[in-house]
């Protein structure tokens, strides 16, 4: 079954089990990959239905419909192989002048549908990182390789976009200026609005296109910017804190629909993404970079497999005494507290199922735990 | 409909979408429409159009130019807030060079368009003056003015007899021999007289009239007659006659008693008055009778040469006796002969609009393809180059255009060095911004300079002036052909833009930050 198929049959099991909202934004997914705009007219019209009646059982019947339909179409190939890089990097430096804040030689690679998740505490380098990945500023020493195909820097660096933290003001309607940065990226005439009211309903703006830049929160703010970055048909997509101005659902939201984009079928992209948001960050990353006053440590999702020591991370109201107490059928290497919660660090020999045993048996009253083995929150703690 | 268009407009040609062009050419076109009216209906008879200074008229050329310098000024104001919502160039949007070239080109045809609404203001002006004056034929008047002169006493000096044809004759044939030099002769050409005062003063003493027969001796004794008038130097810079002809009709009128030749003659002086719509308080019989009075033909009469003005401005009811608006005459015949003579509006305006639209498209787009901040910084720093230049001019002397044009070609090779090697953004911005502003006046430099190195040098040497540098050719040319200069240079400035500052623009856009 090809990657497409799957996605199709994907779409039928969410509306089959009542996820009409991820439902349909896969079914947008689909469509977009076909690129067929009468796919699109189809797409928006249930939506519009929807919208007057909130008739979940039509909007099911036109879905299948669509997808019946789609499931028939002759979906181009790939365009570019998910596997081919586009970004080493390779001990990559940057020490401003006059300061003594350095990035220290830094490596990684990124591929098409990759996501590279940067975290760290304010101040480590990450806004500086991705600034010289969207060649803002020169590296010290070391190189960024672009494999993308370019004449000039003007055109490569058309295809990286950059959002910044603080999304710039625009001026006229919103929908003015996703249909004109859209014409500049050679979609025109009928096609054009086709394709903005798509992306527009992808990220589930439909509801606020037509409100001014100054009746919008500045989380719809930096959703409209999405979408407009997302227009650009980025080949690489550098967010800084993209996450910073949304509430809790809406980071759930926008960190998975960033990473079906990426794995876009007809427009893949690379993304790297700067955030605060660890575990958010981190469920959809393919490698997550946590800079420590510039210096980095790498967390690969591949080396899940591979065997660290357990550290768990628990919120209790007890004493490190009593903690201590709880898991001395164990071997405690290390136990740090902060910001409210423990880090306790087991040794090589003990498994998740002897923690969790020592807590029922000793009947810990736990707020909150987490095993943070395989995650960079562990790289968060203070010595 | 407008919105059907705007909304195609966006879709299929977002360059011409977000300048704006076709609502800033159709907002100017009607602004051109609106102004060539009004200077069409600025007059309304043929005393308006020289009496516009005196008026106080709504559509008086004062006040229109500053209607329209209202009207350009908000209109571009209102273009520049909807022209810089979006710039695709500093979004990294992808676009070309070429892209470029049109945007600066559409920026520059607004900033013409709009500026040069003053045109159609003027052409209207134009066009209703040819018209209200088709049936005038000022040069045949004008020959009429001049003869009538000798039978108006406006001023009586002028019929003094100091003044008289045969006088000025004399003194001038005195000045001809002391001004005049022998070829390339150098020695000092008035060693009698120490000061020009002294000189003066000698020729007045030596200026007597040369007698001619024994009745115009008798005239010379009284000081004032209508015998004395030297018509050649009253002429009407019309007149291309180039003697005192007029006088000397005057003369043989006034010998003969020629009364009838004399009153034909103010006759048709005020039929042109009338035509010109010049008014006059005076009587033709009196006029002649006062060429009369006595054997001498003394002037003992004088008539005033101007109108009654109140808030309403000159108004034949309210003239005095025996006053002529002859200045107003020939005011207007001045006007008429110019209107027709002229294109509605000369090169040089043509030259000033031009520079003005492509400076102020240089200072627009340098801000869209630039920074604020190293625009700003080039900005402040021009004025700051001002007051360096102006107190190195005063040690410098005629050298300041060599430090200027140095510093415009070091601001140039300071950008594209930089740019090329990817270093010191900002300062690059700065130094293109500098040689961008000075652009203009490269050229016309170049030019001044090598006239100034190309001249004739004569050297007095052994009381003879001696040729030490002949005069080349190309200072000749670039004398006689200074407004083909001018458009050289405006074509050369859009040159340089298009095909040097655009794509330095361009490559710096992409480069990294320092």
């Amino acid at each position: 079954m090809s990657n497409f198929n799957h996605k199709i049959e994907q779409v039928k099991d969410y509306f089959n089990h009542g996820n009409y909202h991820l439902g349909i934004r896969r079914l947008i997914d689909c469509a977009l990959d076909t690129q067929n705009t009468d796919f699109f007219k189809m797409i928006l019209n249930a939506l519009e239905k929807q919208e007057l009646k909130e008739d979940h059982e039509q909007l099911k019947t036109d879905a299948f419909d669509l997808i019946e339909k789609m499931g028939l179409y002759a979906i181009q190939p790939n365009a570019v192989n998910t596997n081919q890089k586009l970004i080493s990097v390779n001990n990559l430096s940057k020490q401003y002048k006059g300061s003594q804040f350095k990035i220290s030689p830094l490596s990684f690679e990124l591929n098409y549908g990759q996501i590279v998740g940067l975290v760290g505490e304010n101040g480590n380098g990450k806004t500086t990182l991705l600034k010289l990945l969207t060649k803002d500023l020169e590296p010290d020493s070391g190189s960024i390789h672009y494999h993308i195909e370019h004449k000039q820097n003007y055109d490569l660096r058309s295809q990286l976009v950059y959002i910044p933290q603080r999304v710039p003001r625009w001026y006229g309607s919103l929908m003015d200026n996703l249909q004109l940065t859209l014409a500049y990226h050679g979609i025109k005439g009928d096609d054009n609005l086709l394709w903005v009211e798509m992306i527009i309903a992808r990220l589930g703006l439909r509801p606020y296109k037509h409100l001014g830049w100054d009746r919008i929160s500045s989380g719809y703010r930096t959703r409209f910017e999405l979408a407009k970055s997302l227009l650009r048909r980025p080949k690489i997509m550098l967010l800084d804190e993209p996450l910073s101005n949304l509430d809790i659902i809406s980071q759930q939201t926008i960190l998975q629909d960033l990473k079906f984009l990426a794995e876009s079928h007809s427009q893949p992209f690379g993304l790297v993404l700067s955030s605060q948001q660890l575990y958010e960050v981190e469920k959809i990353s393919d490698l997550v970079i946590f800079l420590k006053q510039g210096t980095p440590q790498y967390q690969y999702k591949q080396n899940e497999d591979s065997h660290l020591h357990l550290i768990f991370e628990i919120e209790t109201e007890c004493e490190r005494d009593v903690i201590l107490d709880v898991f001395s059928m164990l071997k405690v290497k290390d136990i740090h507290f902060n910001g409210g919660v423990y880090v306790i660090h087991f040794d090589e020999n003990t498994q998740q199922k002897d923690v969790y045993n020592c807590i029922g048996q000793k009947d810990l009253k736990l707020n909150y735990i987490r095993n943070i083995t395989h995650s960079s929150r562990r790289f968060f703690i203070q010595s | 409909m407008l919105k059907k268009i705007n909304n195609y407009l966006l879709v299929n040609y977002p360059l011409l979408w977000n300048t704006k062009v076709f609502i800033v050419l159709g907002v100017s076109i009607l602004a051109h429409i609106v102004f060539y009216i009004i200077g069409y209906a600025s007059y309304f008879n043929i005393r308006q159009i020289y009496m516009e200074e005196e008026m106080y008229a709504f559509f008086a050329k004062f006040q229109v130019s500053m209607y329209i310098t209202l009207v350009i000024s908000l209109s571009i104001l209102i273009w520049l807030i909807f022209y810089l919502r979006n710039n695709a160039f500093k979004n990294f949007y992808p676009i070309t060079v070429n892209y470029l070239r049109k945007e600066f080109l559409i920026v520059w045809l607004i900033l013409f368009s709009l500026s040069t609404t003053y045109f159609s203001y003027a052409y209207g002006k134009h066009k209703i003056t040819l018209y209200l004056t088709k049936h005038l034929n000022p040069l045949e008047d004008v020959k009429i003015v001049n003869q009538a002169k000798c039978f108006l006493p406006f001023d009586i000096e002028s019929f003094e007899s100091y003044y008289s044809c045969d006088s000025i004759k004399w003194r001038d044939s005195i000045n001809n021999l002391i001004v005049k030099e022998p070829n390339d002769s150098c020695f000092d050409y008035s060693p009698k007289y120490e000061t020009s005062t002294e000189y003066d003063e000698a020729v007045e003493t030596e200026a007597t009239p040369v007698p001619v027969d024994d009745y115009e001796q008798k005239m010379r004794e009284v000081s004032y007659s209508y015998l004395n008038f030297c018509s050649i130097q009253h002429h009407n810079y019309l007149d291309t006659s180039n003697t005192d002809i007029y006088s000397e009709n005057a003369k043989k009128w006034l010998k003969n008693k020629d009364k009838a030749a004399i009153k034909q003659c103010l006759t048709a002086y005020f039929k042109i008055m009338a035509k010109y719509e010049t008014n006059y308080n005076a009587n033709v019989d009196t006029l002649v009778n006062w060429c009369f009075e006595d054997e001498l033909h003394t002037v003992n009469n004088t008539i005033n040469n101007s109108g009654y003005y109140n808030e309403y401005g000159s108004n034949s009811r309210y003239l005095a006796k025996n006053t002529i608006e002859s200045s107003f005459l020939e005011n207007a015949i001045g006007s008429v002969v110019t209107e027709r003579n002229k294109s509605f509006i000369d090169i040089f305006e043509w030259e000033l609009f031009f520079y003005f639209s492509l400076s102020m498209s240089f200072l627009l787009m340098m801000f869209r393809l630039t920074r604020l901040k190293p625009w700003l910084i080039s900005i402040v720093g021009l004025g700051i180059w001002g007051i360096i230049f102006a107190i190195i001019g005063q040690f410098l002397d005629k050298n300041t255009q060599y430090v200027f044009l140095g510093l415009s070609f070091f601001a140039l090779f300071y950008a594209i060095y930089f740019i090329q090697k990817k270093k010191r953004k900002m300062m690059a911005a700065v130094w293109l911004n500098w040689f961008v502003f000075s652009m203009l006046a490269i050229f016309p430099l170049l030019i001044f300079i090598i006239k100034e190195n190309t001249y004739e040098i004569k050297e007095c040497i052994n009381q003879i002036y001696v040729i030490t540098r002949p005069r080349h050719p190309i200072n000749k040319w670039i004398s006689n052909n200074q407004d083909t200069i001018q458009i050289m240079n405006i074509v050369g400035g859009f040159l340089l833009f298009l095909y040097v500052v655009i794509p330095l623009c361009f490559k710096w856009q992409a480069n990294p930050n320092e």
